[in-house]
């Protein structure tokens, strides 16, 4: 563990201890200020724009490659290079070049480093000396593999479609369709996020909750969630469905009511403790505001709705449960979520799906049934991607039709 | 478990879920028989021009046989032109081939090779160093896929031509090649010959007319694909007189004003000229003189920059 996560770990057990809620909004308030404030500058401080910047990283995730270029990803450096390069991962390599910081409120958030020249040094293998960054190396490869089964046996977008919404993957998404899920407002069933953690959680708890202790069938279970965190990419909304699903196993192994608000709010400070710069990430503004509508939100529509309809149709057909299941599986999140998101979305892309909703009833009732199949699909072969390609066909048709 | 509900001793609860699940793998099932019925192929011959922006790749099928000549220059839009035009089951390509290694004809190809069974890769020797050429040969390596090299008067046949269930293509052109040059496709050579290959090869001058070109012999039409082939190929195409009367011609190049010339139309009599083209591209293609000198032997001109992919069916 680092000096910044015990720091962050630390601060919030101090914090919990305090009993007023105003004194522990300004004390976090103070601490997140203070972190932003001596966050240290990545660049030198003679950099001027046309300046040369040497850049040193050991490689751990593979290299994206698309039709003109190849992009290394590393922390907040975007390092972009012309045509197609194989960097192997554990590599470690000098990049050397011109670069283009993005400010805000000002820190630098992001690096791009465009066209570099660039030599590997090292290489690290994890065969024969093992060290921490092979966790990640491995589990990339698995990855990349599993990618690789999808790509094989389904056409495209079908394929990219399995991947995101079983890994999180949308690197190699097609841009046409990439575009149609945003402007359906269905971006998110391709993010990894607290859905899949719970389902790996669940199916974890299920397996080995009958045959261990309870402690150490919750110790199974946070790290199958770490190691899916890992293997999808560790994106900022997988990491806090990650951290949010681990305290709630800790949670549980205490005796302790899980508050699941509470959870929302520790697993936020923890995360921006560890990296303030999270603050600025799209995905994680997104993953914390949709969690805060589901918490939030979601209740108080709820009860607005059934009090209304309720009254309207008492003993009609509203009273029948599958319709009431319905909408309090699918409805009432996607409105909470939905509305949530909203300034967010406002803000980074200037536009809101108001058809958004209507979408998301129509696909999400579909997507456990993708997800599990596609998992399946990754042991089953061809005839089971054969299979999942109708749910995942009609999925495509409906954003297609609606984007 | 299953056992155990189908002769009824599991809890009601239990018969709950594997009937929900019953459901599910009907509901899957009933959707694949539809969705096969619907993509399910005729047994006449279709030609797909894909639009791929400034670039070729044109796909030809043949009941459940696909062949793909070209690749175009981004794998998104040629995996897009497949996922259209073949049917989801269908993972496997019988036939590609490369007619030069220009990036605007090679680049998709690496991503249908990684995603794709590729039976057979046929290309000449008209061969450039470049990125693109890297990635493809080392998608080549990678499925253990080797590649044949063709010239003029070979035959190249997917499926059984002779019961109608198959395609014959005619190699009309590069006239000779340099056996060895479609070695940079493998890794049977070491980098230092790789190089000097590529280097004896880019000295040839203007390799595009060392572009394969294809005649689809089909009982009702003769096609005639160009690549990227010019008034220089042309003219010796001429002289060789194996040109004949053709029905649909893939215009050489995009249309450049160095590619079909006059002499070569009146000779082909192209009914119907198809051009794979992007819009606004910075060529200027397809020029107006090439344009002019389709008119003028009556051909009718499809244009991908105008229409998306062309499909013509027979």
């Amino acid at each position: 563990m680092t000096n910044s996560n015990n720091f962050a770990v630390l601060t919030l057990i101090w914090l919990n201890q305090m009993r007023s809620s105003v004194l522990k909004i300004i004390c976090i308030g103070s601490l997140l200020l203070l972190r932003w404030y001596f966050l240290p500058s990545p660049l030198p401080t003679e950099w001027r724009s046309e300046s040369e910047v040497r850049y040193t990283a050991t490689i751990l995730d593979g290299v994206e490659h698309t039709d003109t270029k190849t992009t290394v990803r590393s922390g907040i450096w975007d390092i972009r290079i012309r045509g197609y390069t194989k960097i192997i991962p554990g590599s470690r390599v000098k990049f050397e070049g011109v670069v283009e910081p993005k400010m805000m409120l000002g820190k630098v958030t992001k690096i791009v480093m465009v066209e570099p020249s660039f030599e590997v040094v090292q290489h690290t293998r994890c065969v024969g000396s093992f060290h921490t960054g092979c966790v990640r190396i491995i589990l990339g490869e698995w990855r990349e593999k599993w990618v690789g089964i999808l790509q094989k046996t389904l056409p495209e977008p079908m394929a990219s479609l399995a991947a995101g919404i079983l890994l999180g993957v949308k690197g190699q998404m097609p841009t046409d369709f990439y575009q149609a899920l945003v402007s359906t407002g269905t971006l998110h069933i391709v993010a990894a996020s607290g859905y899949n953690v719970s389902i790996v959680a669940e199916v974890l708890m299920k397996v080995v909750g009958g045959v261990v202790s309870r402690g150490l069938a919750i110790g199974l279970g946070i790290a199958g969630i770490v190691m899916y965190v890992l293997i999808a990419g560790g994106s900022a909304s997988v990491v806090r469905a990650g951290i949010m699903g681990s305290l709630t196993l800790i949670a549980y192994y205490f005796g302790r009511p899980t508050e699941a608000r509470r959870l929302l709010w520790v697993t936020g400070g923890i995360m921006l403790l560890i990296n303030p710069l999270m603050l600025v990430d799209i995905g994680f503004q997104l993953s914390f505001v949709a969690t805060a509508g589901l918490l939030y939100l979601e209740p108080w529509i709820e009860r607005l709705h059934s009090g209304s309809v309720g009254a309207l149709h008492s003993g009609s057909v509203w009273g029948q449960s599958g319709l009431r299941k319905f909408l309090a599986n699918y409805l009432y999140p996607t409105l909470a979520a939905s509305i949530a998101t909203l300034p967010v979305i406002w803000w980074h892309f200037g536009r809101v799906s108001w058809i958004s909703p209507l979408v998301n009833i129509f696909i999400l009732p579909i997507v456990p049934l993708i997800m599990g199949m596609s998992a399946l699909a990754l042991i089953g072969g061809q005839f089971t991607a054969w299979l999942v390609y109708v749910p995942l066909a009609y999925v495509v048709w409906v954003i297609r039709l609606f984007g | 478990m299953v056992g155990l509900c189908a002769t009824g001793l599991c809890s009601l609860g239990d018969k709950i879920v594997w009937m929900k699940r019953l459901y599910y793998l009907i509901g899957l099932v009933v959707g694949f028989v539809i969705l096969v019925m619907g993509q399910m192929p005729g047994e006449g011959t279709r030609m797909v021009v894909c639009d791929v922006g400034q670039g070729d790749a044109i796909l030809i099928t043949k009941g459940n046989k696909q062949v793909l000549i070209d690749g175009g220059p981004s794998t998104e839009k040629i995996l897009s032109c497949l996922e259209q035009y073949v049917p989801f089951y269908d993972r496997t390509i019988e036939l590609i081939v490369l007619t030069n290694t220009d990036f605007d004809h090679m680049q998709g190809l690496s991503g249908v090779i990684e995603r794709y069974k590729v039976i057979e890769f046929a290309t000449s020797d008209g061969v450039h160093t470049s990125d693109a050429l890297d990635k493809l040969t080392s998608q080549l390596v990678n499925a253990q896929i080797k590649v044949k090299g063709v010239e003029r008067g070979d035959k190249i046949r997917v499926g059984q031509v002779s019961e109608g269930d198959g395609l014959e293509f005619l190699v009309l052109w590069p006239p000779d090649m340099i056996a060895e040059y479609s070695a940079v496709f493998s890794d049977e050579i070491d980098s230092a010959k790789r190089e000097q290959i590529l280097g004896a090869s880019a000295k040839r001058g203007n390799l595009n007319e060392r572009s394969v070109v294809l005649l689809l012999l089909e009982d009702e039409n003769i096609i005639l694909l160009m690549g990227d082939a010019g008034d220089q190929a042309e003219k010796e195409l001429l002289l060789s007189d194996n040109l004949p009367d053709i029905d649909i011609l893939k215009v050489g190049h995009h249309g450049s004003k160095y590619a079909s010339t006059l002499e070569f139309l009146e000779k082909t009599k192209p009914e119907l000229a198809v051009i794979s083209v992007g819009s606004k591209n910075r060529y200027g293609h397809p020029t107006a003189e090439t344009l002019g000198r389709l008119e003028s032997v009556g051909a009718k001109v499809r244009r991908t920059d105008e229409e998306g992919s062309v499909v013509l069916e027979w």
